[in-house]
């Protein structure tokens, strides 16, 4: 229980580590905001996620540590993820199948509502 | 500040064996703690997938009204105090400690240079009545865009709430910096706070793209 | 203050209320969260009787419709935010949680403290709902009623947010606990049940809890200047809310139960006197049903307007909680198998949840059901379901804990046949209230209303006078928990003769739990390997 011990456990990330990170950031905030200046069609969003995710894997391995730090960090890190995607997957899979919820298919078919109107006289068929 | 006067040792908690049992518990919480955040913001993404699924003519509008280019300020600002923040986190293990605070000093500037760019930007929109669903006046041509705006002010507001907050956490660690509390063998709240304040960061990694860049 | 004087122990350490609300004690914060938790108990409790007295005959009695829709908003909001989901993890949890790790103390004590203070600060805002128009969107706050209704939503829909991170922290501190706190020798297979349970009910608070986080907040901020994304008035969807909502939910369900499985695994082994039969699937089964309690939210939304696709899905996926459940009774009754049993109170209680959490959990596989589910969603049905699951599991799991540490807690035992008396009454009490709402339920008395057609009265009237025989049993209880506290015999350091690490130091214990370290050389249910001198 020594409160004095001095022994060299922290890992001192070299500053040039640092630079480089900061460097690549800002190169490709450039890159994400030039290449927003052409219109690439569905594949505006593709684009912009990637240079946002490979921006956050620098963020999160060099600045934050990750890369340098004991295993469990890791997974509980990944695994907010995992369970957030489970999230997307389910809930937006859901709206993207509800017929009425597609705005598309609701000009076309002019569907206001997922209730269908009873034809009369239904309602007394035993 | 008198730089000279020695660091003020660290005592370990009493329930914890040594100092390096006691950091890596506070790291582990401290991951944990962002784990939580990741969900906390993560459920508004959904949100934000939702609308732009189902009226993504508002996104194309709105990526015109928002300026980009005060969003591309943003940025570089916040990468570059997450830069400073791990250099200041460094000199502390360094046992430098005046630069440890002219780093923070750094990041806090940036910090208030963050929210002044957002406080010119929110004026603007709300000067021209892009506000909230419920007190939307501008008119759009989209009949849907104050959903928009909605999500636009919850994210950013949110994000910028956060900031203040990590704002007051490093004013916390300039008093403490300034008593030589931190030194190479204690640092645990530089890191963690600099852990928040990379995911402050993070956070406007994404949002700075979906909101500003893509129509 | 390990050399303390023989008589001192956690409660006469240091004395004075300002020792107990700066304490950072694991095992004073868990008891004052204990005497909380009671008083929330109490009036959710209190709120449930005047509604079932309101539902003894059709018409008013006692209460307005609207009346009616607050309370039992507020008995849900009462009993899910500040009663069951805190009840126990951040009780027995706290107190029990370092002790049986051989631990001093929870990895952050001071978040501890802090989670306590949001306790109860959450809960102000909830009482001052109460006080000034309290809610009446029931405690799922659904929209667009709960975005448009005149009544207290934005005090409530706060305390809950407020008592969410309260949960966040006890969730953080536990999981960093168990894995950086351990005593030596004290390996991931020598865990106690109740340890594996909590932590797997950590793993959950910290997922899901921040989304009811941002629900609550998105609620409010629709409330104030409506951002629109679920009111269909403006273009939202009302849907995306139930998907928000019960992605913390429906988990929550499972933080509510995961540690009285737990509990109840403690209580098995001890009464029986035998290692518990197949440690690592009873400990596995909790964190996958952990897992599992994240895919099947859906199932709440079957007629809601989600999509057939997704309906499908979750249905499939509902039915696998099953699984690692059933594992857990199995077990459990094959570790009574040949032990010998000894019919002590908290013994009782593990018998009251084998039966109601059995029933509970049958009703629940044949509401995941989709067609059957069609016709019984929203009916008394799903009320008794739930109030068999929550209240027959972990409400009796809890009591029975209770009466399980209560000597450990407060080094005094409390009156046996008492206890017994007490253990008829509720178990009478509440298969007379609940029961009888499965029958309604089948017969299409729909939930959350306030009037109801004659043919229902008896079978109404037969609930409501069972909430009068569980009234008694709980104030028998009462009675004599706190004349144990008053005069009760000293019960000794281990007087259940178990081989758990909690029952080797003394009762009540020390402020640093154990004199000196623990080394773990058994696990803890190794009653074949070790006799106790």
């Amino acid at each position: 229980m020594s409160n004095h011990d001095h022994s060299d456990h922290h890992f001192i990330v070299p500053a040039r580590y640092y630079v480089a990170t900061l460097l690549s950031l800002l190169v490709l905030t450039i890159i994400t905001v030039v290449v927003a200046q052409y219109n690439f069609g569905g594949w505006n969003l593709p684009i912009a996620l990637l240079v946002a995710v490979i921006k956050a894997g620098l963020v999160i391995n060099i600045f934050m540590g990750l890369r340098w730090n004991r295993t469990f960090d890791r997974i509980a890190f990944l695994g907010s993820l995992v369970f957030l995607f489970i999230f997307f997957l389910f809930s937006f899979s859901d709206e993207l199948l509800r017929p009425y919820r597609n705005p598309i298919e609701a000009v076309h078919h002019d569907i206001k509502s997922p209730v269908k109107p009873l034809v009369k006289g239904a309602e007394h068929h035993e | 500040m008198k730089i000279t006067e020695p660091h003020k040792e660290h005592i370990v908690a009493h329930h914890f064996a040594n100092s390096k049992h006691e950091f890596d518990s506070a790291r582990l919480g401290m991951w944990i703690f962002l784990v939580t955040e990741v969900l906390f913001f993560g459920a508004l993404f959904v949100a934000y997938a939702f609308l732009r699924w189902s009226y993504p003519e508002i996104f194309v509008e709105a990526h015109h009204i928002l300026s980009w280019k005060m969003g591309a300020l943003n940025t570089a600002i916040l990468i570059f105090s997450s830069f400073t923040m791990v250099m200041a986190i460094r000199s502390a293990q360094l046992n430098q400690r005046l630069k440890t605070s002219l780093y923070l000093i750094t990041t806090m500037i940036c910090a208030f240079g963050f929210l002044v760019v957002k406080f010119f930007e929110y004026s603007a929109k709300i000067h021209h009545g892009y506000l909230p669903a419920k007190y939307f006046v501008a008119h759009g041509a989209s009949e849907y865009l104050h959903l928009f705006f909605g999500l636009y002010f919850t994210m950013t507001g949110l994000h910028g709430i956060h900031v203040l907050v990590g704002i007051g956490l490093i004013i916390w660690l300039l008093l403490r910096n300034r008593k030589g509390h931190f030194y190479s063998n204690y640092y645990t709240p530089l890191e963690m706070v600099g852990l928040y304040w990379h995911f402050v960061d993070l956070v406007w990694i994404f949002l700075f793209p979906l909101f500003y860049l893509v129509g | 203050m390990s050399e303390s004087l023989p008589g001192t122990n956690y409660i006469n350490a240091v004395s004075g209320i300002k020792s107990w609300l700066t304490t950072l004690d694991h095992k004073r914060i868990g008891i004052m969260y204990l005497l909380f938790i009671a008083i929330s108990f109490g009036l959710g409790g209190f709120f449930a009787l005047a509604l079932r007295l309101e539902l003894l005959n059709p018409g008013q009695l006692i209460v307005s419709a609207k009346q009616y829709n607050q309370l039992f908003t507020l008995h849900g909001a009462v009993m899910v935010f500040l009663f069951i989901v805190p009840s126990i993890p951040a009780s027995l949890g706290n107190f029990l949680l370092p002790i049986q790790l051989g631990a001093k103390d929870v990895a952050f004590p001071r978040l501890n403290l802090a989670s306590l203070y949001l306790y109860v600060f959450g809960a102000a805002f909830c009482v001052y709902s109460m006080v000034s128009g309290a809610a009446d969107t029931g405690w799922t706050f659904y929209t667009p009623y709960s975005s448009t209704t005149d009544t207290s939503v934005i005090s409530m829909t706060l305390g809950a947010f407020i008592l969410g991170f309260s949960s966040i922290f006890t969730g953080i501190n536990f999981i960093v606990t168990v894995h950086k706190m351990r005593a030596p020798g004290m390996s991931w297979f020598k865990l106690p049940l109740f340890t594996w349970s909590l932590y797997a009910t950590a793993i959950i608070q910290v997922l899901a809890t921040p989304v009811l986080g941002i629900t609550l907040l998105l609620l409010i901020v629709e409330r104030l200047v409506g951002i629109g994304i679920f009111d269909p008035a403006l273009g939202g969807d009302p849907v995306l809310f139930q998907h928000f909502f019960w992605f913390y939910s429906h988990p929550a369900v499972y933080i509510m139960i995961l540690p009285a499985m737990g509990v109840m695994s403690e209580l098995v082994t001890t009464f029986s006197k035998k290692n518990i039969f197949g440690y690592k699937m009873v400990a596995f089964s909790s964190i996958a049903i952990a897992i599992i309690s994240f895919l099947v939210w859906g199932h709440h939304l079957y007629v809601s307007g989600q999509s057939d696709y997704a309906d499908m899905i979750f249905s499939f996926l509902t039915y696998l909680v099953a699984i690692p459940s059933a594992v857990k009774v199995f077990n459990w009754i094959a570790t009574l198998y040949n032990g010998e049993i000894e019919l002590k109170a908290p013994f009782l209680y593990f018998i009251a949840f084998l039966f109601l959490f059995t029933i509970g959990g049958f009703t629940g596989i044949m509401l995941a059901s989709l067609s059957l589910d069609v016709h019984l969603h929203d009916t008394y049905f799903v009320v008794a379901h739930f109030h068999y699951v929550m209240m027959g599991g972990t409400v009796m799991a809890f009591l029975g804990g209770i009466h399980y540490w209560w000597p450990k807690m407060f080094g005094k035992m409390y009156s046996e046949k008492a206890a017994i008396v007490a253990w008829f009454f509720i178990m009478a009490g509440f298969n007379m209230v609940f029961f009888t709402q499965f029958i309604l339920g089948t017969k299409g008395m729909p939930r959350r209303y306030y009037s109801y057609l004659d043919q229902f009265q008896p079978l109404h009237a037969f609930s409501t006078v069972g909430t009068w025989v569980l009234t008694v049993g709980f104030l028998i209880m009462a009675f004599y928990l706190v004349e144990s506290l008053l005069n009760g015999e000293p019960a000794g350091d281990n007087p259940w003769g178990s081989l758990g690490l909690e029952w080797t130091t003394q009762s009540p214990p020390i402020t640093e739990n154990f004199a000196d370290t623990p080394h773990i050389i058994h696990g803890p249910y190794d009653y074949d390997k070790v006799k106790l001198s």
